[in-house]
Order: C-alpha cells, then structure tokens, then sequence
C-alpha cells in the first residue's frame, strides 16, 4: 500500500514538472545575426523565470518566413527586416511586430589578407566577393548599400562590385564562416556579425551617407498556443535588461523607430 | 517479385498478410512526401517555373558536375574495390572502413573537412593558391564534392561484384594465356558488370543530390555552383513554386536513375 502510494506521488509530481515545462517552452524563430544576442536574452529570461525554456531556431528571415507560411509551429518570429515579417502579418499569421532593434552594416575582411582594405578595393581584379542571397536581409541590404555608393565611390562600382561576388549564402552567419576562413577577400555583413566574429576579421565601416539602417521587427505568431506566454518575453527583450544585452552585442535600440 | 519468392519458400499467406499490414506504415510514410510534392504542383506555373532561367541553368550544372564526378568515381573507385575485394593485405579491413568515413559523417562536415583541406587557406590549398589556383568557388569545388560524398557507393558495391566472381573462371582463362589486362576486360569486368553499373547509378544519384558539402565548400552562385539542390534551397526563400517545381525535376533524375538500375539488373537476371 505504502509502495502504491509513493509511486502514485512519485507520478503527480513528474506529472506537475512536466506539464509545467511544456507549459513555458517558448519556441522562437530568428534571423541569423541576433544569434549571439538571443542566445544570451534567453539564458538572462531563463535566470528571471526558473520555469520557462527559451528554444531558438536561427536562420535566414526568408527561409525562416517560408517555413512559418509552411505551418511551422512556432511562438515568436523575429526578422532583420520589415518585408519578410510583412507578409506574415498580412496573411494574418503574426500578430503586429514591433521593432525591437536596429543594425548598421559593414565590410569585413579576413584577417590573414590584405586584399581589401578599403571600400574602393571590393571592385578590384580578381577579388572574391560573397554576400547574404538576394531576399536574405544582409544580402539585400548590401545590393542597397552598393546601389548607393555608385557614381559617389566610382562609375559603375556596384556593377563592377557584384561581378565580383563569388557566392550568395544561405544567412549572413555564411557569409562570415566564409571569410573568417579566407575563403572570400571581403564580405558585407551586420556590424553585429563583425563584433561576433571577433578578430579572425578585419572590420571596415561603411560611412553612414551610403549606409542602411536594418529594423527588426518581432511578433507573437498566430499559431502559438502560449501567446501570453510569448508576450512576455517580447516585453523583456523590449525591458532595459533585454535592450542591455542587445546592446552589448553591438545593436542599436529599437525604440527610437518605433512604427 | 517478393510475392513469388514467398510462394515458392512455400510461406503461409497468414504471414504475408500479417507482414503487409505491418509494412504499410513505413510505405506510406515514405512515399507521401513525394506525393504531396506532386499534389502541390499548379501544371501552368510548374511549366514557367521548370522553364525559368534558374531552373535549366542549375540542371545543367547538376548533369555536367555529376557525369564529371561520377566518371572520375569511375576511374579512382574500380581499382580500389579490386584491391580491397582481390587482395588480403595489412589494414585492408581498415581501409574498407575508412572509405565509408565521408558517407558516415554529415555532408556539412565533408564541405568543412574540405574547406580545411582545399580552402585558400587549407592543409593543401594554401599550396594550391600560391600557385595561383583557387578551388573555393569554382565548379571544380562542387565535382570536389560530390566525388568525396559518391565514391564509396560506387566502391562498396563494386568490391562486392567482384568479390562474388568464382576465381576459378579467370584462373581457366589465364591458363588459356590470357594476360591479365585481358582477363579484367574479358572476363572480370563483363561479370561484375551488374554491380559496377548498379554502383555507378548510386553514385551518380547521390552525387545529383548533393548539398550540404557543395554549400560548404562551393557555395552559391548560379551557374557556377548552383546545382539543383542548391537552386531549390535558394528558390524557398523566395518563391515557393520555384522550388516545388525544380525538387520535381531532381525527382525525375533519381526515378529515372533507380529505374535505369534496376531495369540493367533484370537483364543480367541478378537481384540487389
């Protein structure tokens, strides 16, 4: 009897743990360059609510969108651009984003070459060039950025610049794998990306006349079943702690572009 | 076929039902998802998008690098499955074993193991690109690929083609005076002839559906290392259609490839 009774206790309260740990597990989507920050919101959110578990799956925003479209079931969606959530919440899939973040981008360079050193050499001869795909934010960014510094840095210089690029990745964490190797002379990337790669790359800033600032926008996803749950943590990315760290990687704060 | 087979081991039919209800699952759960591949296409889109720019360019790619690769297997395999099926020598078991090392690791860490070894700044590629020659990137790194990630299926089975032939047969015909490049292409060959195309298709298939290597170490860029795969991993970002529409074509390839295998297999009445 006393046996039954353990075990019978024994079973409520793995019942209560488990039920309780499904209950908060937040299942978040986000684009590849908040992947240090997120990790380290998710440890400080985990500090604050013993009770809640933070899951992320990194990648591009387009593969990312396509998968959510694909019936991914998910809580949160976080993009490094506007378009990609757009159409989300337009298909009613996502609840209204706010922009939780910004980031400036910049032209890395492995450190082991001195093939490019300045803006100007990403068109030279020769020179291996790889960015984020075409509907990927950095990717898309960078074609602006480009687009951009033509005729101000030379004639033709976007042209000359994408005859240049050797491969369009998949995310903009590709792209940095690709010249911290030295694979590729230069790459263009989120200034977050550059600060994460730390000195296996050379940084080189694009001045602000010619630079984009990317808005990232989160929201609570339809699909959810724990959308308060959800909310919660968008609020203590949105609190000064959560902000803090973002910062601390190297973004900027969301709130001053608030839509 | 297997139904024959079970007759004539004179079976219970109680088993084969039995056998059939268990089956179903796993037949169903394999096959769906290329079901609901097919279900998903619109005919007018599919057309535009098999026709599109992107599409024949990434299947162009994908022929020229696989029958490149595959030949390559060809050649490099057919003496490594002899020695390791002709020959006992110290290691040969740990050769054996170590042949399937880049089928037993993740593609992606292929493309890694490659990079680090082809890479500009790699264990033979910094040599490389002191000369001037640069593999990253190029069409080159995609062949580079899928021969590391293809040879072993062309190798193992190959190796077991000539394992089965009786020594005897080519013994007669070297006694006759043949020597012995002409007992490989007269005797040898022909007999396991099954085995090294069966091998040969497998390798070319898995070739054709080669990704995460090539995205390592070849990377992106349409029409120089693009191939299929890649083009359909690149199509989901934006265009759902697109990517529905060239997996379909990677799906002909490989039905005609297990196709073409089998039908070689029946007419040399052998089973695999």
């Amino acid at each position: 009897m006393k046996a039954i009774l353990r075990l019978l206790l024994g079973f409520t309260i793995l019942a209560t743990l488990t039920l309780r740990a499904d209950a908060a597990d937040i299942r978040v989507f986000a684009a590849a360059s908040l992947t240090e920050a997120f990790k380290a919101i998710g440890t400080a959110y985990e500090r604050v609510d013993p009770f809640d578990h933070v899951d992320y799956s990194f990648g591009g925003s387009p593969t990312l969108r396509t998968q959510i479209q694909q019936g991914a079931q998910v809580d949160i969606f976080a993009s490094a651009d506007r378009p990609n959530m757009d159409v989300l919440t337009a298909a009613h899939l996502a609840g209204s984003p706010v922009i939780f973040a910004r980031n400036t981008l910049v032209v890395i360079a492995p450190s082991s070459s001195t093939t490019v050193n300045r803006i100007s050499d990403l068109a030279g001869n020769g020179v291996r060039v790889v960015l984020a795909g075409p509907k990927v934010p950095a990717g898309r960014y960078a074609e602006e950025i480009l687009a951009k510094m033509t005729p101000g840095i030379a004639s033709n210089f976007n042209k000359s610049v994408m005859a240049n690029v050797v491969s369009r990745e998949i995310d903009v964490k590709a792209v940095v794998a690709k010249v911290q190797l030295g694979e590729a002379d230069a790459g263009i990337v989120f200034a977050t990306d550059a600060i994460a790669a730390g000195s296996k790359v050379r940084t080189i800033p694009i001045p602000a006349k010619y630079n984009v600032t990317a808005e990232y926008p989160i929201a609570v996803l339809s699909s959810s079943t724990i959308p308060v749950i959800a909310s919660k943590f968008i609020a203590f990315i949105n609190s000064p702690a959560g902000q803090s760290i973002l910062r601390a990687h190297g973004f900027l704060s969301g709130q001053a572009a608030q839509p | 076929m297997y139904l024959q087979t079970a007759e004539r081991r004179g079976r219970s039919p109680s088993e084969f039902g039995g056998l059939l209800v268990t089956s179903a699952p796993l037949i169903v759960f394999l096959l769906l998802p290329f079901v609901a591949l097919c279900a998903a296409i619109h005919p007018s889109e599919w057309l535009s998008a098999v026709c599109s720019p992107a599409a024949i360019q990434a299947l162009l790619l994908s022929i020229e690098t696989t029958l490149a690769a595959t030949g390559i297997c060809l050649v490099g395999g057919l003496p490594i499955a002899l020695l390791l099926a002709r020959h006992s020598f110290p290691g040969r078991r740990l050769l054996s074993t170590l042949i399937d090392l880049p089928i037993s690791v993740p593609p992606v860490v292929a493309g890694v193991c490659l990079l680090l070894a082809f890479g500009r700044t790699g264990l033979v590629g910094k040599h490389l690109h002191a000369l001037g020659i640069d593999i990253g990137f190029t069409t080159i790194a995609v062949v580079l690929a899928q021969i590391m990630i293809a040879s072993p299926f062309l190798i193992k089975t190959a190796a077991a083609g000539f394992e089965a032939i009786d020594p005897d047969i080519e013994d007669y015909a070297r006694v006759s005076g043949a020597g012995t490049l002409r007992v490989f292409w007269a005797i040898t060959l022909p007999l396991a002839a099954p085995s090294v195309v069966a091998g040969t298709l497998l390798a070319w298939a898995r070739a054709l559906s080669e990704f995460g290597a090539t995205m390592m170490f070849a990377g992106n860029f349409p029409g120089r290392t693009q191939t299929l795969p890649l083009a359909v991993m690149s199509a989901f970002e934006t265009d759902l259609d697109t990517a529905i529409a060239i997996s379909t074509i990677a799906l002909i390839l490989s039905i005609s490839a297990l196709i073409a295998a089998r039908t070689l297999a029946q007419r040399w009445k052998v089973t695999w």
